[in-house]
C-alpha cells in the first residue's frame, strides 16, 4: 500500500494538510472523527474515499464544502481554502450527499433544478437551457413535471445527481451517491461518471461499496477511524475482492478437506463431518482457483463462491478494529 | 441577485400552495373576524368595527409569521435543504430574507380577508380614510415584520420545542401589539413594553387611517415601526450570522 505522504509535495484540485476535526466526546474525551488527514486530488480525477459507516467521509465532506469548519490544519478546493474563502469554494464546488433528503418534496424535478440554479446565480434562460440536459442526462425527462414526492429513492439520487451539476461545478463531491440506486440506476451512475471525467471535471466520491469504488475511480483513499490508510488504485481494490473469495460445497469427505488445508492462502473455516459440507476462506489472490481445482478433482459437485463485503475485506486488512464505528 | 430573491419568492409560494396545513394562520382570521364583531356588534358598538378589523388582520400577520417565517430554516433542515442552500454562492442570508419577505407579504391577506368578512357577512364597510399613510403604514410594518420574523427563524433553531416557542409567542404580543385592544385601554405599566412592539405603532396608524378625523403624529409612528423594525432586522442578521458559525463549528447544519 502506497503511502499518502508522497501526496504532500504535489498540488491537486482538493489538498487537505494535517486535517483534524474533533468532536467532544463521552467523559470530556475527545473524538477524532478526521484525525490528521492529508489528501491530494488532482485535477480532472476521479477520487474514491472507501470506508465503513463512521470511518470520517462524510467529515471530510462536509469541511470539503464549507458546512463543518475543521478543528485544525487547512483543506483547499480549486486553491480556496475552505475556512478563510468559503464563498470562492461554493462558486466552484457541486454537492450530492446521499439519501432521501435535500430536495423539495412538494415540487417537480423541474422546479427544483430551476431553483437551484437561480443559486448559482444562473440567468433564467440559461437556466432552463441546463435543467433541460441536466434531467435528460439522468434520465428524468419524462418525469421532470412531477412532483419529487412520486419519486422512487433510486429517481431522487438521480435528481440530487442533476443538482449536484446545476452550476456547472469544476469540483463535485458526493457523498454515498448510489445509496438506494437500482442496478440500471447504478450502471448509468458509473457512464456518467466516465462523462464527467471526460469533462475533466474532479471528482471526490465516498462510498462503503467496494465494486463501485473500482468501477468508477481512477485512485481510491481507504478511510477508517478518522485516518487514511492509504491510496491504492482501483485495480488493487479488484485484487482485494477477488483475494477474499469464499467457497462452500456439500458432499466433502475428511480426505479433501485435508487437500484444502495445505492449500497456500486457503482456510477451512468450518466442516460438518455429518452432512459434508464445506466452507474455506481465500486471504491470497489465485487461491481459491486452487480450491475450486481440488474440489474439482475430489468429484464434488455442489460448489458455489461468494466474494466479501467490505466490513470482511477490512477484517482481513486492517483488523477487527476496523469495524468498530 | 435579483434572481435569487425572486426564486425564492417563487419557491416559498409554491411551497405554500401545495402544503395547505401551513395556511392555517390564515384560514382562522376570518373566524377570529367574526367572532369579535359578533361581540362589539351585540355590544352595540358599530364604531368598534375598524378596530375589530384591523385587530384581527394584525393576528394573523403576526401568526402567519411566527408559525411560518420562524420555521424557514428549521424546515430546511427537516427537509435537509439547508446544506445544499448553503453550499451555492447566493449568499444565504438573502436567501432567507426574500423567504421571510415573501412570507410576511403573503400574510398581509389577513388584511383582505377581515375586511371581506365585516362587509359580507356583518354589512360593516371599514372605510379608509387616509389612503397614502395607511399604505405607507402597512409597508413599513411588511420592513418590520420581515426583521422581527428573521429573528425568530434565528432563534428558533437553538431550541427542539418550537411549537412551544411559537405558541407563547403568540397571545402576549396579540395583548402588546394592541391588536385588539387598543394599548390606552390596557394597564399603565404594560405601556412601556407595548411601545417596543412595532406591531402597536402600526396598529395605532392603521386604525386612525380608518377614522374620518385627522391622525395625530403619524411621522412618529412610521418612524417608531422603521426603528423597532430594523433593530429587529439587525439583530435578526447579527443572530442569524452567530447561530450559523455556531451550526459550522457544531456541525449541525443537516442535523433534525
Amino acid at each position: 500500500m502506497k503511502t499518502v505522504e508522497s501526496a504532500r509535495t504535489r498540488s491537486g484540485d482538493v489538498e487537505v494538510r494535517e486535517l483534524r476535526r474533533t468532536y467532544p466526546g463521552r467523559g470530556g474525551e475527545p473524538r477524532h472523527a478526521i484525525d490528521g488527514i492529508d489528501l491530494t486530488v488532482e485535477a480532472g480525477e476521479v477520487h474514491g474515499l472507501l470506508g465503513p459507516n463512521g470511518a470520517g467521509k462524510t467529515t471530510l465532506c462536509k469541511i470539503l464544502c464549507t458546512l463543518l469548519t475543521p478543528t485544525s490544519g487547512t483543506a483547499r478546493v480549486s486553491g480556496f481554502d475552505v475556512v478563510e474563502q468559503p464563498t470562492a469554494v461554493r462558486r466552484v464546488i457541486g454537492t450530492v450527499f446521499g439519501g432521501d433528503r435535500g430536495l423539495y418534496t412538494r415540487l417537480t424535478a423541474r422546479e427544483n433544478l430551476m431553483y437551484w440554479s437561480a443559486l448559482y446565480l444562473l440567468k433564467p434562460r440559461e437556466a432552463r437551457l441546463r435543467v433541460g440536459k441536466l434531467l435528460e442526462r439522468v434520465g428524468l425527462e419524462d418525469r421532470a413535471d412531477e412532483r419529487v414526492e412520486t419519486f422512487s429513492r433510486g429517481m431522487k439520487q438521480r435528481l440530487h445527481l442533476a443538482r449536484g451539476l446545476i452550476g456547472d461545478p469544476s469540483v463535485l463531491i458526493l457523498d454515498e451517491p448510489t445509496v438506494g440506486m437500482d442496478p440500471v440506476a447504478a450502471r448509468d451512475f458509473r457512464a456518467l461518471m466516465d462523462e464527467l471525467r471526460a469533462e475533466r471535471r474532479t471528482v471526490l466520491i465516498t462510498t462503503h461499496d467496494m465494486a463501485e469504488a473500482e468501477a468508477v475511480c481512477d485512485r481510491v483513499t481507504l478511510i477508517d477511524g478518522g485516518r487514511l490508510l492509504g491510496t491504492e488504485d482501483p485495480k488493487t481494490i479488484g485484487g482485494w475482492l477477488t483475494a477474499y473469495d469464499r467457497v462452500t460445497a456439500g458432499g466433502v469427505t475428511a480426505p479433501t478437506v485435508a487437500a484444502m488445508r495445505s492449500i497456500p492462502g486457503a482456510t477451512v473455516a468450518e466442516y460438518d463431518a455429518e452432512a459434508l459440507s464445506l466452507r474455506v476462506e481465500t486471504d491470497r489472490e489465485g487461491a481459491v482457483n486452487q480450491v475450486l481445482r481440488a474440489l474439482a478433482e475430489a468429484g464434488v459437485s455442489e460448489i458455489t463462491t461468494s466474494r466479501p463485503g467490505l466490513e470482511e475485506v477490512y477484517l482481513h486488512l486492517i483488523g477487527a478494529r476496523g469495524l468498530r464505528v | 441577485m435579483l434572481t435569487v430573491v425572486w426564486a425564492e419568492a417563487a419557491l416559498q409560494l409554491r411551497v405554500l400552495r401545495r402544503t395547505p396545513d401551513r395556511m392555517l394562520p390564515l384560514v382562522v382570521v376570518p373566524l377570529l373576524t367574526a367572532a369579535i364583531l359578533t361581540i362589539t356588534q351585540n355590544a352595540g358598538r358599530a364604531d368598534l368595527a375598524g378596530t375589530a378589523v384591523v385587530g384581527t388582520a394584525i393576528i394573523g400577520i403576526w401568526g402567519f409569521a411566527i408559525y411560518i417565517a420562524g420555521d424557514i430554516i428549521e424546515s430546511e433542515r427537516w427537509l435537509g435543504t439547508l446544506e445544499g442552500v448553503i453550499t451555492t454562492p447566493a449568499p444565504f442570508v438573502v436567501t432567507l430574507l426574500a423567504r421571510i419577505a415573501t412570507v410576511t407579504a403573503v400574510s398581509f391577506a389577513s388584511i383582505a380577508e377581515s375586511a371581506f368578512v365585516a362587509d359580507v357577512f356583518f354589512g360593516v364597510h371599514p372605510a379608509v380614510h387616509h389612503k397614502l399613510l395607511f399604505t405607507l403604514t402597512l409597508a413599513c410594518t411588511w420592513l418590520a415584520m420581515t426583521g422581527t420574523a428573521l429573528t425568530m427563524s434565528g432563534l428558533f433553531v437553538l431550541t427542539r420545542a418550537i411549537g412551544t416557542y411559537q405558541n407563547a409567542l403568540t397571545y402576549p404580543f396579540y395583548v402588546l401589539s394592541g391588536a385588539v385592544t387598543p394599548i390606552s385601554l390596557l394597564p399603565g405599566w404594560l405601556h412601556p413594553l407595548s411601545r417596543i412592539v412595532f406591531l402597536s405603532w402600526s396598529a395605532d396608524l392603521l386604525r386612525a387611517c380608518m377614522t374620518s378625523g385627522g391622525v395625530a403624529d403619524p411621522a412618529k409612528g412610521i418612524i417608531a415601526i422603521l426603528v423597532l423594525g430594523v433593530a429587529g432586522a439587525g439583530f435578526g442578521l447579527w443572530s442569524t450570522s452567530v447561530i450559523l458559525r455556531r451550526m459550522y463549528r457544531l456541525g449541525t447544519i443537516g442535523h433534525l
